[in-house]
């Protein structure tokens, strides 16, 4: 049992214990708010924000998509043996060339002579410049060759265009050469 | 404050206690704000922190690591990741400096109930934040709690409950909240939508703002492009070959996926969201020839905006939504214009470079971020509608394309082949720092066209 002079002592020391616990603690008298305080801190689980995935987009699976156009035989022969030329165009253009009305006329006694066939006319880009721009640029280069053609007589619904803007470049490469190989159209018959 | 706390730092190392070597910690790089830092007493020539000169000072924050009791390896890997992100989003801010971790160490620990105000804020660390992490499993919590050192108080403190996975998204979700608290937009929430290469299909993937999770959200091996996010962020519009011809297609967030109206074999492409998600702008050529429309998504009302035989496309909105941004070539060669949203009012924006393309209008109204061609490559320009000022933000000779604001319009996301491949970066908008401030998100593969979520 601790009584008298020795108990007060015990509480004097107590005190001063605290009170140098205090004056210790002086530069940083600031307490922090418990864990459970609120209202800036969620204490309790239920109340805790649960953070999930609004937005998910769930991720894809491959599918497999048909494209088979198998009556198209001789109309991919055609287009192997490169029966339709090409024809390029300059830098951001899409007026027709010289060599390219050339070819085109080429092309047009063929269009004739395959009439079962319809056409498609791919417009493409060289890889300057956005995909954007570039989509709408290799529809014009399409339209010039379509406009070419209903012009000499062949009906508008025989000729579909598409434009793969800078998608489908010829040459990989990354020069002139390149890129001007790839500022083009392309020429398919298409089966019905 | 902060005059106080750079002569604290300083005055601890005048006294020689640790000799430590220039902090070149990222984010510190930029020259020291010349107005408004007090110069302390003890400055050297050249101050220790030095606070990037943008409209308001970093505010230095120091960000000791969350170490869970008990040293479990996995728990410490979790805490760790939370940690490293919670650093990069407030680095990536612009509003914290990071405080150089090697001065972590002249802070002792007061011991848990503690927090040693005065010697964090005699390291230069005005904010501190501490972490602890806990484990439930599946459930990770966290719990953060920023303090003041100033002032000396806690000004946060919060609680995060998330699947293990989610892990990151913990800390983007405080990262953010303490951003909010100085009034300001956090954006470690956001993703940004992107194309990547996949073998010859072109495919819709997303990621966070940072990089991480990256997903791929269309898989029909054929070609999909300019993928934009719905300003609620729960669709994504892009542009897909899957059916043949380049269609517009509507993507929501479970994954369903929509013509956005009904197409024939012409040209639909440049998707673009108007502010309040009603409408979205686009070009088309179903007319004949490339123009710019807008589409009523609701109920598939079409109109259009623009007629002339030239180019029309890549349209942007105002965030007023009253007004349009777009590139023509009406001139003969690509330029960016504005018109008002229903088409009226076409003036002319660029003049100074000879092709002008893919105009981004900042969300805060006042810029316009586009791409330009130069000798050798393109590279991303900002123009001031205020002041006219035009500034070049990337300068090399690669090709720099794409410019997307990020919601707060403090950064933009743009598509480089600076590598050698294509991939998309994040730079901070004021453009004064290409280089150290470039974040790369993708590698390998070519990726291209992002798109940043609102």
């Amino acid at each position: 049992m601790v009584h008298g002079p020795r108990r007060s002592l015990l509480v004097a020391a107590l005190v001063l214990a605290a009170c140098g616990w205090i004056v210790a603690c002086k530069s940083t008298p600031t307490v922090e708010p418990p864990v459970s305080a609120p209202p800036s801190f969620e204490s309790t689980p239920k109340a805790a924000e649960k953070v999930e995935e609004t937005t998910g987009f769930k991720e894809a699976a491959p599918q497999v998509e048909s494209v088979s156009e198998s009556a198209a035989s001789q109309a991919e022969k055609l287009n192997a043996q490169g029966v339709l030329k090409r024809i390029h165009f300059d830098f951001d253009k899409y007026d027709l060339r010289t060599d390219a009305l050339r070819a085109l006329d080429d092309n047009l006694a063929q269009i004739k002579q395959h009439a079962q066939f319809k056409i498609r006319i791919e417009g493409h880009c060289d890889e300057r410049g956005t995909v954007e721009y570039n989509l709408a640029l290799g529809e014009k280069r399409a339209r010039a060759a379509r406009d070419y053609f209903t012009s000499k007589g062949i009906p508008a619904k025989r000729l579909g265009i598409i434009s793969y803007g800078k998608e489908r470049p010829l040459d990989p490469g990354h020069n002139e050469e390149a890129w001007s190989q790839n500022r083009r159209d392309e020429f398919l018959f298409l089966a019905e | 404050m902060r005059g106080v706390a750079t002569a604290r730092l300083l005055g601890a190392l005048a006294l020689g206690t640790v000799t430590l070597g220039r902090p070149g910690a990222a984010g510190l790089q930029e020259p020291p704000a010349a107005a408004g830092t007090p110069a302390s007493p003890a400055a050297p020539s050249e101050p220790i922190i030095r606070i990037v000169g943008t409209a308001r000072p970093r505010i230095p924050i120091a960000i000791p690591e969350f170490p869970p009791p008990g040293g479990d390896a996995h728990l410490t890997e979790i805490a760790r990741t939370i940690h490293d992100v919670l650093r990069d989003d407030l680095d990536f801010s612009g509003y914290f400096a990071l405080v150089p971790e090697e001065y972590y160490k002249l802070v002792h620990d007061a011991g848990d109930r503690r927090v040693a105000y005065k010697e964090w804020l005699g390291v230069g660390a005005e904010s501190l934040l501490l972490g602890k992490v806990s484990l439930e499993p599946p459930i990770v919590v966290f719990e953060g709690k920023l303090y003041d050192t100033t002032s000396q108080k806690m000004t946060l403190g919060k609680r995060y409950r998330g699947e293990e996975d989610l892990t990151r998204l913990l800390a983007h979700r405080l990262s953010d909240e303490i951003v909010s608290q100085s009034n300001q937009q956090g954006i470690a929430q956001s993703r940004i939508a992107y194309v990547s290469q996949i073998g010859k299909a072109k495919e819709i993937f997303i990621m966070d703002y940072d990089g991480a999770r990256a997903k791929r959200i269309t898989a029909n091996g054929t070609i999909n492009l300019s993928p934009a996010w719905s300003p609620d962020g729960r669709e994504i519009a892009f542009v897909s070959y899957r059916g043949g011809g380049p269609e517009l297609m509507l993507m929501n967030s479970a994954g369903e996926l929509r013509r956005a109206f009904p197409q024939g074999e012409e040209l639909n492409s440049a998707p673009a969201w108007s502010p309040d998600g009603r409408l979205l702008a686009f070009s088309s050529s179903r007319d004949g020839n490339a123009e710019i429309y807008t589409l009523r998504v609701a109920d598939g009302t079409l109109t259009r905006l623009t007629r002339n035989d030239a180019i029309d496309t890549s349209p942007s909105w105002a965030p007023s939504g009253r007004e349009i941004a777009f590139t023509s070539d009406r001139t003969g060669t690509p330029q960016i214009y504005l018109m008002d949203a229903e088409g009226a009012n076409v003036r002319r924006l660029t003049f100074d470079v000879s092709y002008c393309d893919a105009a981004s209008w900042s969300p805060l109204g006042d810029r316009i971020a586009f791409t330009a061609r130069q000798p050798g490559g393109f590279d991303i320009y900002v123009k001031n509608l205020g002041t006219g000022e035009l500034r070049q933000l990337t300068r090399d000779t690669n090709i720099n394309e794409w410019p997307r604001w990020s919601p707060d319009g403090r950064h933009l996301v743009f598509a480089s082949n600076r590598s050698g491949n294509f991939d998309v970066y994040t730079m901070d908008a004021d453009g004064i720092a290409d280089g150290a401030r470039v974040h790369r998100l993708t590698h390998g593969g070519n990726s291209y066209s992002p798109s940043w979520s609102r």
